[in-house]
């Protein structure tokens, strides 16, 4: 099972991603993230991964295009929480993590 | 302790299955002390090539995926394999990046995973008779 929380602060939100990241989880919660960044129009968009507890490739697909719709609604898009198997499978695609962004 | 088992199960390829196939492997290992690393590396891998099935093998209704895992002494070897529509390019399916899956979000590696975390892939195939994927790592 996939979840998916928001935090909006100012022009940031922040997405908290729980449980499982897989094919079957990831189509159910790309629709709310990217309904979610329509909705509030943040300039910066941070997605979570610290309570996620298996990942496999499809959270690359997730990250890459939530980063495309995010900049087409003029949001930048940050990745972090990854811990070292999710920071693995990100990197593979040349994904990095950041650490304590700034509105 | 004999450290000599297997398991085979087969089940249909739709989505809710690769987190059962992956909980599958993750208590079958179990037995043989894998580090918590190698048990997340496997779960990985094999969640790949289930999806491979539930993604590309079937694609117009849901057909037969198969698991076999076979361990002895420190080595296991885990084949997928289905009977579904096949893979006319291996060389070119295994290319990180390539994916013949446009209208998803789908990232094209799913191999490359299973490379990167598995110590060996081997990809046999038939154009309209279906995939095996044999991937081998050692754990203990």
């Amino acid at each position: 099972m996939t979840k998916v929380e928001f935090l909006q602060e100012k022009s940031k939100l922040s997405v908290f991603l729980y449980g499982e990241i897989d094919h079957h989880g990831a189509q159910k919660i790309r629709e709310e993230i990217d309904s979610e960044i329509l909705k509030l129009m943040p300039r910066i968009v941070i997605i979570n991964f610290s309570n996620i507890t298996f990942m496999d490739s499809s959270g690359i697909g997730l990250v890459l295009a939530r980063s495309k719709f995010a900049s087409d609604c003029g949001a930048t898009l940050y990745v972090e929480g990854t811990d070292r198997q999710t920071s693995r499978i990100l990197a593979l695609a040349g994904i990095k993590t950041i650490q304590n962004i700034k509105v | 302790m004999n450290k000599e088992n297997y398991f085979k199960i087969s089940f249909p390829s739709k989505s809710i299955n690769e987190s059962f196939a992956r909980m599958t492997i993750a208590s079958f290992c179990m037995q043989f002390d894998p580090t918590l690393e190698q048990i997340n590396d496997i779960k990985t891998a094999i969640s790949e090539a289930v999806t491979n099935c539930v993604v590309h093998a079937y694609p117009v209704e849901p057909g037969e995926v198969y698991i076999t895992a076979k361990i002895k002494e420190n080595k296991l070897i885990i084949t997928v394999r289905d009977k579904g529509i096949g893979i006319s390019n291996i060389n070119q399916a295994m290319e990180p990046m390539f994916t013949t899956d446009l209208k998803t979000e789908r990232a094209g590696l799913g191999f490359a995973v299973m490379q990167a975390f598995m110590d060996k892939v081997k990809v046999y195939s038939k154009p309209e008779k279906g995939t095996r994927v044999v991937m081998t790592k050692i754990i203990g």
